[in-house]
């Protein structure tokens, strides 16, 4: 299958462990919900294209790192060529909720001399009767930062489209207005106008024609 | 418009364990797994970690379940949501390394669950220590040059050999069990091996009483496996990790003939949920600092927990940077592509090594690293990774970044084993005349040189 995007943008998604990053990205991915999911271990990798105007399609590169703090040091090497990020919480998990700021203090001090536009998520908002964090609190810090506030479940497929897609305009937005450039030796926007070919693993007679120098 | 490549590769996906999917096995022999991929063998394994934890004697139970349910992990999240906060980010620690389980008396289910890997390799004979017989059959010289590591002969042997056995006596229950390569399995494996052969005991001692010896430390100020960390003298070839010997140097002892890997995983990795208990030091003002801070400044400046991370995550680079010599020397035109790709080590290797394999691999390949792991210590793990990635070389060298990191992270389910022994054993464990441990002392000394994630 061949498929044309306008640019690749490469996300990372992170969090506390458990807050769900793994099973909000196979949601968007795959279209389902894991009800047995392991820790993921250093990073995992997923793709997908959005079409956020008829006839535009950005392929998006999703990392999805380990929450646990012992795959720290590895992680967040990857922050820098990432052009955005999902920054999760569990909403029935106050704690998850308060380290927020470490991530995104975290993202910020290794995201240099680039810059990553988060989006903040709300995640599990189908166990309502756990909440720990409400609403507008989480609204409003990430307001102090300049975030999108969403909240979503994978298990009940709440607002995970919404939540990709929102982050996308907004990073495309940003490209359009030059404000994100492509740049040689950064991973975070990659451009699409020559036609790239999709192939799927299988597929291994076609040779890669992109340069990557 | 969804990508391609998902779910066409990752039809095992047991990570993510479709109960829709899985048919329950109740924990019957299934020596003839069906090829097609429509039959997911499922086992269900209930296991009390807890159990193990009050005594060392327990026989492990299995509990095949009859019902078709899944079966889920206990989500520490749910069940304990009122539980201390650090609590609950230690459990979930818990099941993503293969260790020797000390958690807080907990019930853990575990759903295995893998899909249909081919009737390949399920003949009992496979789990039997005959590996070690196989492949010195087929190439002794293989044995030979893995062998970088000095051994203690006759004493590494007997030390090993209830590992040997291990995975003979766990072969009838895995056999059982059905073959499943989630993480929860080698751990909950290791455990139910732990306890149920005294002889096994020797072994996994190791492993515990060093999570046990840091637990005790780690809440004296002065942990004196920081400064073992720490101090590494890269003198000796054969003792990489040459710790300056604390009042545990019976651990430590122990823990050597399992290799400086070993250890490390000992000290930095099964020992990391007893760190965790402690108060949230990570939001002390300096840890962000922290990868900017020299190694050797770092015990002064920093949280001792950071550092450990940071000094195991600097070691890992090393281990990444000497994979990636021997990657180059045996697989030039794949390196190179990677390279082009920027496709570094990290992204790979910690899936795989971290595990041992027991993600990666289904369990009875796993179990055959694990017997020459055993042996050979740390060096069989990357040799293993230089084997697959020969032997996937073809697959690999026309895709791109993203293809290659999912196929390497989501290895293919039917991976045919002697095959990848054969191009395991077709791996030269030399470089410009240099040893595996030859090599990977030289970039110890030399750091600079050796950090592919940083220097991204």
């Amino acid at each position: 299958m061949e498929a044309i995007w306008l640019y690749q943008f490469r996300l990372i998604v992170i969090g506390d462990s458990t807050v769900g990053k793994s099973c909000l990205i196979r949601r968007f991915t795959e279209g389902r919900f894991a009800q047995v999911s392991d820790p993921t271990v250093g990073v995992d990798f997923f793709s997908r294209l959005v079409e956020i105007e008829p006839g535009k399609r950005i392929k998006l590169q999703i990392w999805d790192t380990a929450g646990q703090e012992r795959f720290r040091s590895i992680t967040r090497a990857y922050y820098r060529n990432s052009v955005g990020g999902l920054l999760l919480f569990d909403i029935t998990n106050r704690r998850s909720f308060q380290n927020v700021h470490d991530w995104l203090e975290e993202a910020r001090s290794h995201v240099q001399p680039h810059n990553i536009v988060f989006l903040l998520v709300g995640h599990k908002c189908d166990l309502e009767a756990q909440r720990e964090v409400t609403r507008q609190e989480a609204e409003k810090l990430a307001g102090a930062y300049g975030m999108r506030y969403v909240e979503t479940s994978a298990r009940d497929a709440i607002n995970v489209e919404h939540a990709f897609t929102e982050l996308t305009r907004d990073i495309f937005a940003l490209v359009r207005t030059g404000e994100i450039t492509i740049q040689e030796g950064w991973e975070g926007v990659k451009s699409g106008f020559v036609p790239n070919v999709v192939h799927s693993s299988e597929e291994v007679t076609k040779s890669d024609r992109r340069c990557l120098c | 418009m969804a990508n391609t490549t998902t779910g066409t590769r990752d039809r095992r996906d047991s990570r993510c364990g479709l109960s829709g999917e899985a048919i329950v096995q109740n924990g019957c022999v299934v020596t003839e797994l069906a090829t097609s991929d429509i039959h997911n063998h499922t086992n269900n394994h209930h296991h009390d970690l807890s159990s193990t934890m009050h005594s060392e004697t327990v026989v492990p139970t299995y509990k095949p379940s009859c019902s078709s349910t899944p079966i889920y992990y206990c989500s520490p999240q749910k069940n304990y949501s009122d539980m201390n906060q650090d609590c609950h980010s230690l459990t979930s620690q818990d099941s993503g390394i293969p260790t020797l389980e000390i958690n807080p008396p907990e019930p853990i289910i575990h759903a295995h669950q893998r899909t249909g890997d081919g009737g390949l390799v399920s003949d009992s004979s496979f789990y039997s220590p005959a590996t070690l017989t196989l492949e010195d059959s087929t190439d002794g010289n293989s044995i030979r040059k893995s062998s970088t590591f000095p051994r203690s002969g006759y004493d590494s042997i007997r030390h090993l050999s209830p590992a040997l056995r291990l995975s003979t006596t766990s072969g009838a229950a895995v056999g059982a069990l059905n073959r499943s390569d989630d993480i929860s399995s080698m751990s909950s494996m290791s455990t139910e091996l732990s306890v149920s052969n005294e002889d096994i005991l020797d072994f996994t001692v190791t492993s515990s009483s060093s999570a046990i010896v840091t637990l005790e430390t780690d809440d004296s100020s002065g942990s004196h496996f920081t400064d073992v960390t720490l101090t590494t003298s890269p003198g000796n070839p054969g003792d990489l990790w040459s710790p300056v010997r604390g009042p545990h140097q019976e651990e430590d002892g122990r823990l050597k003939k399992l290799g400086p890997l070993a250890s490390l995983f000992n000290r930095s990795l099964f020992a990391r949920r007893v760190k965790d208990n402690r108060p949230v030091e990570q939001k002390d003002p300096g840890w962000k600092l922290f990868g900017k801070v020299p190694l050797r400044e770092g015990p002064i400046k920093d949280p001792k927990r950071i550092q450990k991370v940071e000094i195991f995550f600097l070691q890992m680079l090393t281990y990444f940077a000497a994979f990636e010599v021997f990657f180059e020397e045996n697989l030039p035109k794949l390196f190179a592509h990677f390279q082009k790709n920027n496709l570094t080590p990290d992204i790979y290797l910690i899936d795989w090594i971290f595990t041992l394999y027991s993600k990666s691999l289904p369990l009875d390949l796993a179990c055959r690293v694990w017997d020459v792991f055993c042996r050979d210590h740390e060096e069989f793990l990357f040799r293993t990774g230089l084997g697959l990635l020969r032997l996937y070389q073809d697959v690999l060298s026309p895709m791109d970044f993203i293809h290659m990191a999912q196929f390497l992270t989501r290895l293919p389910d039917l991976i045919p084993a002697d095959q990848l022994f054969q191009h395991i054993t077709a791996i030269h464990m030399t470089s410009r005349n240099r040893k595996w441990a030859q090599v990977l002392q030289a970039l110890q000394k030399d750091p600079e040189r050796c950090s592919p994630v940083l220097k991204r």
